[in-house]
C-alpha cells in the first residue's frame, strides 16, 4: 500500500481513479486571495473604529473618517467581502469535487463571478465613505449597487445549479444543500428588502417601497436571515465539507446533518421580528420571532454536536493539527453563540440587552469565533491543495495564530458582556423618587475601560490574521519551515 | 369573493398544519431505519475524492 493510501483510508475508492474534466481552480485561488485581503482590511477597520470609540480624536474631524461611516464599512467588509469571498470560493471548490463536475459555464463564468463580486464590494465601500446609503443595516448600498449584485448573484445561482445538474455523483452532498439554500435565500432577501424607486437614473438616492413598521419588519426579516443564511447556512456548508476532510473521517451522523438542514430551513426564516421587541410592531409578531428563535437552539446544537463528534475517536488530531483546531473551535463558538442568541431574543432579556454592547459582543462571538475561525480552518486546508504544496510553510505559526486570535476573541466578548450588561443596568436604574440615576455620559464614561480592552482584543485578532497571511504566502511560494520536532501531522495531501 | 374571504382564516391555519406535516414527514423519511446504511454511505462522499484531477500528472 502506498504512503498516500496508508494515510488516506479512502484513497482506494472509485473516485481515486476517476478521470473528470479538470476542475476550475484558478478562480478558487483568486477567491482565496480576495478572502485574505478583505479579511485583513475588515479586521483593521474594526480595530480602528474600536479605537475611535475609546479615543474619539481618531475620527480626525473629517466626515469620511467618522465612526458613523466607517462602522458599516467594517461590518460589510467583514460579512460580504471577507465572508462572501470565502463562501463563493469554497462553494465553487466543493460543488465541483462533491459532484465530480466542472463548474457550469467554465472559467469565463468563474471569472465574471470573481470580478463582478469585487466590483460590488468596491462600489459598496465607496458609498459608505461618501455617505451614499439607504440606512438599512447590512443593506446600506444604494439601488445601482443592489442591481449589480442581483446580476452577479443570478449568474452565481445559474453556475451553481448548473454544476449540480451535470454531476456524476448521484447524490447531492449535504454541504451543497446548505450552499444552495444560502444562494437562493440571499437572492430572495436581497431583492425584496432593496425594492426601491430611484429619484433619478443619474443620481444615487432612492426611496424604499416600504415605510414605517412594514419597512422595519422587512428590514429585520432581511437582517436576521442574512445572519441565518449568509453567516450560518453558507458556513455550515463549509463545515460539512472541510471538517470531514481535515479529520479524514465522515461526518458523525449524515442523517443528523439532513435533520439539521431542514430544521434550519423551516425555522430560521421566522426569527427576524425578535429584533423589534418593544417597537411599533404588534406583540404577536415579535412573540412569533422570539418563539422561533428559541426553537432554533435545538437544530443549531444538533449541528454543533454533529461537527464536534466527527472528531470522536480522533481527538488527538486537535493536539497535532492546529488548522483542524480552528475548525473545531469554530463549531464550539457556533454552539455558544446559537445558545446566547435565543436567550437574547427572549423579550425580558432583550429589554436589558437591546441597544447595548452585549449585542456587539454576541455578534462578534459569532463573526470572529464561528465565521472567521471556520474560514481560517478552510484556508489552512485549501491553500496547500490549491497551490499544490506538500504542507503549510509552518504548523507552529498556525498554532501561534490560533492562540493569539482566541485570546483576542475572549478579551473582546468578555469586555462587551461586562460593558453591555453594565450599560443596560445603568440605563434602567432609578432613585427612590423615580428619577433616572445616571446620565447618558456617565454610562459612556463607565464603559471606557472596556472599550480599550475590546480594542486590544481586536489588535490581537488582527495580529493573528497577519501571521496567517505570512504563513500562507510562504506556503504558496513553496517554502517549508524546518519543524522536525513537531508530531506527525495529518495534512491534506497535494496532488501527486 | 365573500366565500374566499370567509375561508381565509381557515386556509391560513391549514397552511401551518401542512408545513408542520411536511416537516415531520421529512424527519421521519430521513430517520427511517432502513435508510441508515444509505445515509452512512452518502456521508463518505467528500472522502472519496483524495486527488486533484486538475493537476498535470494526475
Amino acid at each position: 500500500m502506498s504512503a498516500l493510501a496508508a494515510s488516506q483510508p479512502y484513497a482506494n475508492r472509485p473516485y481515486a481513479d476517476h478521470k473528470v474534466e479538470p476542475y476550475i481552480e484558478s478562480v478558487v485561488r483568486a477567491f482565496v486571495i480576495a478572502t485574505i485581503f478583505w479579511g485583513v482590511a475588515a479586521f483593521a477597520a474594526g480595530v480602528y473604529i474600536a479605537l475611535q470609540l475609546a479615543f474619539p480624536v481618531l475620527n480626525l474631524g473629517l466626515e469620511w473618517t467618522t465612526f458613523g461611516r466607517l462602522r458599516p464599512l467594517h461590518t460589510s467588509a467583514a460579512i460580504f467581502a471577507f465572508g462572501g469571498n470565502a463562501l463563493l470560493g469554497s462553494s465553487i471548490y466543493i460543488v465541483q469535487r462533491t459532484c465530480r463536475a466542472r463548474l457550469f459555464g467554465g472559467e469565463p463564468v468563474g471569472w465574471f463571478l470573481f470580478f463582478g463580486y469585487q466590483l460590488f464590494i468596491v462600489l459598496a465601500a465607496t458609498g459608505y465613505l461618501f455617505g451614499i446609503t439607504q440606512s438599512k443595516e447590512y443593506a446600506e448600498p444604494e439601488w445601482y449597487v443592489d442591481l449589480w449584485l442581483t446580476l452577479v448573484w443570478v449568474v452565481y445561482l445559474v453556475a451553481y445549479t448548473g454544476t449540480l445538474l451535470r454531476r456524476e455523483e448521484p447524490h447531492i452532498y449535504v454541504a451543497n444543500w446548505f450552499y444552495l439554500s444560502f444562494i437562493i435565500t440571499v437572492a430572495m432577501l436581497h431583492i425584496v428588502n432593496n425594492l426601491a424607486i430611484p429619484v433619478s437614473l443619474v443620481g444615487t438616492k432612492s426611496y424604499s417601497l416600504f415605510a414605517g413598521v412594514q419597512d422595519a419588519l422587512t428590514q429585520w426579516w432581511y437582517g436576521h436571515n442574512a445572519v441565518g443564511f449568509f453567516l450560518t447556512a453558507g458556513f455550515l456548508g463549509m463545515m460539512y465539507y472541510f471538517i470531514p476532510k481535515q479529520a479524514e473521517r465522515p461526518i458523525y451522523s449524515y442523517r443528523l446533518s439532513i435533520v439539521h438542514f431542514w430544521s434550519l430551513i423551516f425555522l430560521y426564516i421566522w426569527a427576524g421580528p425578535h429584533h423589534l421587541h418593544y417597537t411599533a410592531l404588534p406583540d404577536w409578531a415579535s412573540t412569533l420571532g422570539m418563539v422561533f428563535s428559541v426553537m432554533l437552539w435545538m437544530p443549531s446544537w444538533g449541528g454543533m454536536i454533529n461537527g464536534l463528534m466527527t472528531l470522536s475517536g480522533a481527538w488527538d488530531k486537535l493536539r497535532t493539527d492546529p488548522a483542524l483546531r480552528f475548525s473545531v473551535t469554530a463549531v464550539a463558538f457556533y454552539g455558544m453563540s446559537t445558545f446566547e442568541g435565543p436567550v437574547m431574543s427572549i423579550r425580558q432579556v432583550n429589554a436589558l440587552s437591546h441597544y447595548t454592547d452585549w449585542t456587539i459582543g454576541h455578534v462578534h462571538s459569532g463573526a470572529l469565533g464561528w465565521n472567521a475561525f471556520i474560514t481560517f480552518g478552510m484556508l489552512y486546508y485549501i491553500v496547500p491543495v490549491l497551490w499544490n504544496r506538500q504542507r503549510l510553510y509552518s504548523i507552529k505559526l498556525v498554532s501561534v495564530h490560533f492562540w493569539v486570535a482566541t485570546i483576542g476573541i475572549l478579551l473582546y466578548i468578555t469586555a462587551m458582556w461586562v460593558s453591555g450588561i453594565m450599560q443596560g443596568l445603568m440605563w434602567r436604574a432609578y432613585d427612590h423618587l423615580g428619577f433616572l440615576q445616571y446620565s447618558f455620559i456617565e454610562t459612556v464614561e463607565a464603559m471606557h475601560p472596556f472599550y480599550v480592552i475590546r480594542a486590544l482584543g481586536g489588535v490581537l485578532f488582527l495580529t493573528g490574521a497577519l501571521i496567517m497571511v505570512y504563513n500562507l504566502w510562504r506556503t504558496a511560494r513553496g517554502d517549508l519551515r524546518n519543524e522536525d520536532s513537531l508530531p506527525t501531522l495529518a495534512r491534506p495531501q497535494p496532488a501527486v | 369573493m365573500t366565500t374566499l374571504l370567509e375561508s381565509y382564516p381557515w386556509l391560513r391555519s391549514l397552511w401551518t398544519v401542512w408545513f408542520f406535516t411536511l416537516f415531520v414527514g421529512l424527519i421521519v423519511w430521513t430517520m427511517w431505519p432502513s435508510r441508515r446504511d444509505l445515509w452512512t454511505k452518502r456521508g463518505e462522499i467528500p472522502l472519496l475524492d483524495p486527488h486533484n484531477p486538475a493537476a498535470k500528472d494526475n
